[in-house]
């Protein structure tokens, strides 16, 4: 079930599924680039373009996979299968791992973007990138928290869903800090927050939709 | 199928709430191999919500519900398919899962002329049947349907009283609701808000 569900993401994605997604990431992209190019001061603001821009697609990545997550999480198909299915768990954790590597090569694009819009070189390419691929499995995680707890709460699930954004801060500052200062050792204590924050948000995610 | 003479579902003293509002209260009934039952009651009045807590897809906010999750099949108001595959695509993936269509549901309902079409085209009746092949299994003992006759043409909706009829002589249960219409043999379970319930 697990390679089902992996497989069917992996379609569904390539399909158009990302659609959504990248429209928000490049609004995000779009939106800070206008912003700081056409400021008052596009020479004072240009150096931290990379780190803006990382932060804000960050944060259109987690409300655009929430969304994705709220359908999953509320549609007939989840419901049949919990009832029905021989391993529904398995199933969606393997759409999770689909979403997951669907979402690395518009990461990889965003980072493009951001780079090409401020002229980064390639080392700014570099950082963003192993950034928002280092934190991908968590900010998908922490999407599937957010949509837990809209569904939870309903409406006003949707303010607590907003108020939850603050746990990526971590990945945003590291990410941040990468795009400075672009070593091994940063990379790998990103990594290991990263890792760390997506077991912790799976596990609130299954004890949020264990209260629905 | 469990052929066994104990019931195929048992509810004591069921309570659900949705929200703040309690919907059903203290309900207690049981369902036979062989039974149906048809679950009746104006809009609002929690027909949609005791099919979801029998099917364990809510919690409950008192008593019990003893079943076999393993014989249990189930269609909400939501179809279950998914609008970018085919309908082909959809029963493949269901298959994938352990959920496979009856090759004589699936002609009773005349799936076959459906399953090139992308399951985004087809109509609600069209959709409705597709569902209702792949959770019309015959190795499912106990089914719950919610609104199985919604959106069906009158054709369809006599095929599909046949296919249940034939799933309780062959021993098997059914709970459903519907404001269209039902099994003759059915069984009335009447829910009226607040949840003041007769059986």
């Amino acid at each position: 079930m697990f390679s089902a569900g992996l497989r069917l993401e992996l379609r569904l994605r390539l399909r158009g599924g990302l659609t959504a997604l990248g429209a928000l990431g490049f609004l995000a992209v779009a939106l800070t680039a206008v912003g700081l190019t056409l400021g008052q001061f596009p020479e004072r603001l240009r150096p931290a373009g990379p780190a803006i821009g990382w932060a804000m697609i960050v944060l259109a990545f987690v409300y655009a996979n929430a969304d994705w997550w709220l359908d999953q999480i509320q549609s007939g198909l989840n419901q049949r299968f919990r009832v029905m299915a021989a391993d529904a768990a398995g199933f969606v954790y393997g759409r999770a791992v689909g979403g997951w590597l669907a979402s690395l090569p518009w990461f990889l694009i965003a980072a493009w973007l951001v780079t090409l819009f401020y002229s980064q070189p390639t080392s700014a390419f570099s950082a963003l990138a192993a950034g928002l691929l280092i934190s991908a499995s968590a900010l998908t995680a922490l999407s599937a928290f957010v949509s837990a707890l809209r569904t939870l709460l309903g409406n006003v699930g949707v303010f607590l869903g907003a108020m939850a954004l603050p746990f990526a801060l971590p990945l945003v500052v590291l990410g941040v800090g990468l795009v400075d200062s672009f070593t091994l050792a940063s990379c790998a204590f990103m990594l290991g927050v990263s890792l760390l924050q997506t077991l912790v948000f799976i596990v609130a995610t299954r004890w949020v939709l264990s209260l629905v | 199928m469990t052929h066994a003479s104990s019931p195929l579902l048992h509810a004591d003293r069921l309570s659900v709430a949705r929200g703040d509002a309690l919907l059903i209260e203290e309900l207690s009934f049981a369902l036979q191999p062989g039974e149906a039952l048809h679950v009746l009651g104006e809009n609002g009045a929690g027909k949609s919500t005791l099919l979801l807590a029998l099917a364990g897809l809510i919690p409950l906010a008192s008593g019990t519900v003893a079943v076999d999750r393993d014989a249990l099949a189930f269609l909400g108001h939501d179809n279950g398919l998914l609008p970018d595959l085919s309908v082909a695509e959809n029963m493949a993936l269901y298959a994938g899962s352990g959920v496979v269509a009856d090759p004589q549901t699936c002609e009773a309902l005349g799936i076959s002329k459906l399953s090139a079409k992308p399951a985004r085209t087809l109509s609600f009746g069209q959709a409705r049947r597709v569902a209702l092949a792949l959770t019309c299994l015959p190795e499912k003992a106990l089914w719950l349907l919610d609104e199985p006759f919604a959106g069906l043409d009158t054709q369809t909706a006599q095929t599909l009283e046949r296919v249940l009829a034939q799933h309780t002589a062959r021993r098997g249960a059914v709970v459903y609701t519907s404001h269209e219409r039902g099994l003759a043999q059915a069984r009335n379970l009447t829910l009226a808000p607040r949840g003041d319930e007769d059986v």
